[in-house]
């Protein structure tokens, strides 16, 4: 005997797990024998960050951002992504504007900020610096000399002569001499900060060709960017961050950190280590492949 | 016959499953079809469009249905959002009393568009607290101050405490009077004590809690000072100006604007004017205002200074005269006939700060107007520490300055102020 809403019926469409939630209620029956209906598909533990979620206001704030502890866990399934993290003490996140740009105009004035106050971000390694410009308030990465009442350049022209920079002014890659430390590089124009973010991190700034900069990163790899990519001057602040300890396994759980098991022995090193020829220069274009798109066929019967 | 749903014999649905699982998700190829069918002419249409989930589709239209169709017993609050009918695009800059000036004192200085003429109270103020003395004043402030710290008989749950240094802490739970409170009793007391001693000057004057101004100001965008004095002594002769006009610059804030730090908000009443200043006593003579710790907070967090507030003291001093000349002689008053002067005591039962301010013009510091004068002492601590020391009550490092300015504050402007 068959009944009649129980045929397998194919569909094809974007998946969309609001839907297949309605359809499976309402075909409670069907599922119910069915093996393993409770797979679930978890995301990738590189796809975003598992120790926090923020809750992003609309507008641009310098109030400190309350945040909701995940402990690893996927917010959309509940199920755990990452382990070792759980439990720790609150901190307040301090939005960072990653963007700064300024007047693109050979004429035009710089954009001039002054930096108010330096202060510890607890979500972050680097210290924060409080800007201020106009009526506009805005945090920035702090630079290991930035004091209260340092006034900031940035610029996006690129002159024909490199500049002459101080620490924590930004400018675009173009305008920069070889050689200069620069952080908060962006990886294509106008997107934002995305390398050296971290505190006491740095890039040097290795040549030019054409109408790309060639930069290396703190892990030595070679970037070849836009020469439009804005980077700032110098290095991140809390410099001695890598050099501090932890101190106790109670401090760790403090940091948000759960124990882990196992004694863990550092490699000795006692047969040599493996040459590996340098990582080839990595090259970002502007030019992102287009992505196709991806569809999840459904059969209602089974899923 | 068994009627219930058909058991597969041979089970290779767990095989399907697993293909299933596996080969749904695909990314779609890209293929020429597309070119060759636009160099045709043949149009292409999404088929996404003629796919729909039919019971999904219908239970939305159902619950749309029954959300159009429910009269409800309350008319819902309008959502403070751009469809509220008070929603202006073009933002008011709010200066409240929680608010401090990021840059402090040489900020306020600039909006109020005042001068500092020299560090201190005017010299005439040093003549009137020389004149003036209460018999025994020292030993009923020191009484005030144990009585509004230590005595009063209200415990609440106080803020918790924050060690920095050791974030894991926690502190046992204090209870004890809450800031707001705790000021109110030791400046009305203070008050009371001078009315009470000085006599029938008193009836000159009228003391009003809790007065709450709206200033609108328009200084290149739509400002409103919306502060509260939290005491406020009403007299009916007006304060004599200090000095008729000054000379001098205002502090270089660039590239800040004076505006910074103030909340945007997009919902408000255009140039709505609130002041309850009227009638006979239409002076403001001496404001208090209290520095509650649980109120007045920086945006972003961190100790307020003690250049914000003096900062806030010159704000609120200046909202209040602006709001009295405005009572005084009309809404759209932009050159006053005289000087509006009015003295301000800022507290936070501790600490004390004096300060007098002078209005010559309403006029903002892009035009070329009178500037205006602000005196001020520094904070004056009233008292070291003021706990129980093993259950017996101790005031440590008692400062007898502090009543003194607030005894000539008092004073000035009444009829038995001294002649010179």
């Amino acid at each position: 005997m068959s009944v009649s809403f129980l045929a397998p019926s194919l569909r094809f469409s974007v998946f969309d797990p609001t839907k297949l939630k309605t359809i499976q209620s309402a075909l409670f029956n069907v599922v119910r024998h069915k093996w393993n209906f409770t797979h679930m598909e978890l995301p990738s533990p590189k796809s975003r960050n598992f120790r926090r979620e923020i809750e992003w206001p609309e507008k641009y704030t310098v109030k400190p951002l309350n945040n909701k502890h995940l402990a690893g866990r996927d917010p959309a399934t509940g199920r755990v992504v990452v382990k070792g993290l759980g439990g720790g003490i609150k901190q307040k996140y301090h939005w960072v504007d990653l963007k700064r740009f300024g007047p693109t105009g050979e004429h035009d004035a710089p954009r001039i900020d002054r930096v108010l106050e330096i202060m510890d971000c607890g979500c972050r390694t680097a210290k924060v610096a409080l800007v201020g410009c106009g009526t506009s308030l805005k945090y920035i990465i702090a630079t290991v000399n930035m004091k209260p009442g340092d006034m900031l350049v940035t610029s996006s022209y690129i002159p024909r002569i490199p500049v002459n920079p101080n620490e924590g002014d930004a400018y675009p890659l173009g305008a920069l001499s070889k050689g200069t430390k620069v952080h908060c590089i962006e990886k294509m124009p106008g997107e934002g900060a995305h390398y050296v973010m971290t505190a006491g991190s740095t890039a040097t700034i290795l040549r030019q060709v054409d109408d790309r900069v060639i930069i290396q990163l703190p892990s030595k790899l070679q970037v070849s960017l836009s020469k439009h990519c804005m980077a700032s001057i110098g290095q991140i602040s809390n410099a001695n961050h890598f050099k501090e300890h932890i101190g106790s396994p109670n401090r760790n759980r403090e940091l948000g950190n759960r124990p882990r098991s196992g004694l863990w022995q550092r490699k000795t090193g006692r047969f040599g280590r493996k040459i590996r020829p340098p990582p080839p220069l990595k090259i970002i274009t502007e030019l992102a492949p287009k992505k196709m798109e991806k569809v999840t066929l459904e059969l209602s019967a089974l899923f | 016959m068994k009627i219930t749903q058909v058991l597969y014999k041979q089970n290779i649905g767990r095989l399907i499953k697993w293909q299933w699982r596996v080969q749904r998700k695909k990314t779609l190829i890209e293929t020429n079809a597309e070119k060759v069918l636009a160099s045709r002419g043949v149009s292409i249409i999404d088929a996404k469009q003629f796919l729909h989930e039919p019971l999904f589709e219908a239970q939305k239209q159902d619950v749309q249905e029954i959300f159009n169709n429910i009269v409800g017993p309350i008319k819902l609050e309008p959502k403070l959002n751009n469809t509220h009918p008070l929603w202006s695009d073009d933002p008011c800059l709010v200066y409240g009393d929680h608010n401090v000036l990021v840059h402090g004192l040489e900020q306020a200085k600039v909006f109020t568009n005042a001068i500092e003429p020299e560090p201190g109270l005017p010299k005439y103020f040093k003549e009137l607290y020389e004149a003036y003395r209460l018999p025994n004043q020292d030993e009923h402030i020191q009484r005030i101050i144990i009585a509004s710290i230590l005595y009063d008989a209200v415990q609440e749950k106080l803020p918790i405490r924050k060690d920095p240094k050791r974030p894991a802490w926690k502190f046992p739970r204090d209870y004890g009077i809450p800031d707001k409170r705790r000021n109110n009793l030791i400046i009305s007391r203070m008050l009371q004590l001078c009315e009470s001693s000085v006599g029938n000057m008193s009836s000159n004057k009228l003391i009003a809690k809790d007065v709450f101004f709206k200033v609108p100001l328009q200084r290149n965008a739509n400002v409103s000072l919306n502060l509260r004095a939290d005491l406020l002594l009403l007299s009916e002769n007006s304060l004599a100006p200090f000095m008729d006009d000054i000379q001098g610059d205002l502090p270089d804030l660039t590239p800040l604007d004076y505006k910074i730090s103030l909340d945007e908000i997009n919902i408000y009443h255009k140039d709505e004017f609130v002041s309850p200043i009227s009638g006979k006593f239409n002076n403001v003579h001496t404001a208090f205002i209290h520095y509650n710790e649980t109120e007045v907070k920086n945006l972003y967090e961190t100790p307020v200074l003690q250049t914000q507030i003096m900062g806030r003291s010159l704000m609120k001093c200046y909202a209040f005269a602006v709001a009295n000349a405005k009572s005084k002689y009309g809404e759209n008053v932009k050159e006053l006939p005289e000087p509006i002067t009015l003295q301000c005591v800022h507290t936070n039962s501790q600490w004390f700060h004096f300060s007098v301010f002078q209005l010559n013009s309403l006029a903002g510091p892009e035009e070329d107007g009178m500037k205006n004068i602000y005196w001020q002492t520094p904070l004056l601590n009233a008292y070291k520490n003021c706990v129980f020391d093993e259950g017996v009550p101790v005031l440590e490092d008692y400062n007898p300055e502090v009543f003194k300015h607030f005894l000539s504050f008092y004073m000035n402007g009444t009829e038995y102020e001294i002649k010179l």
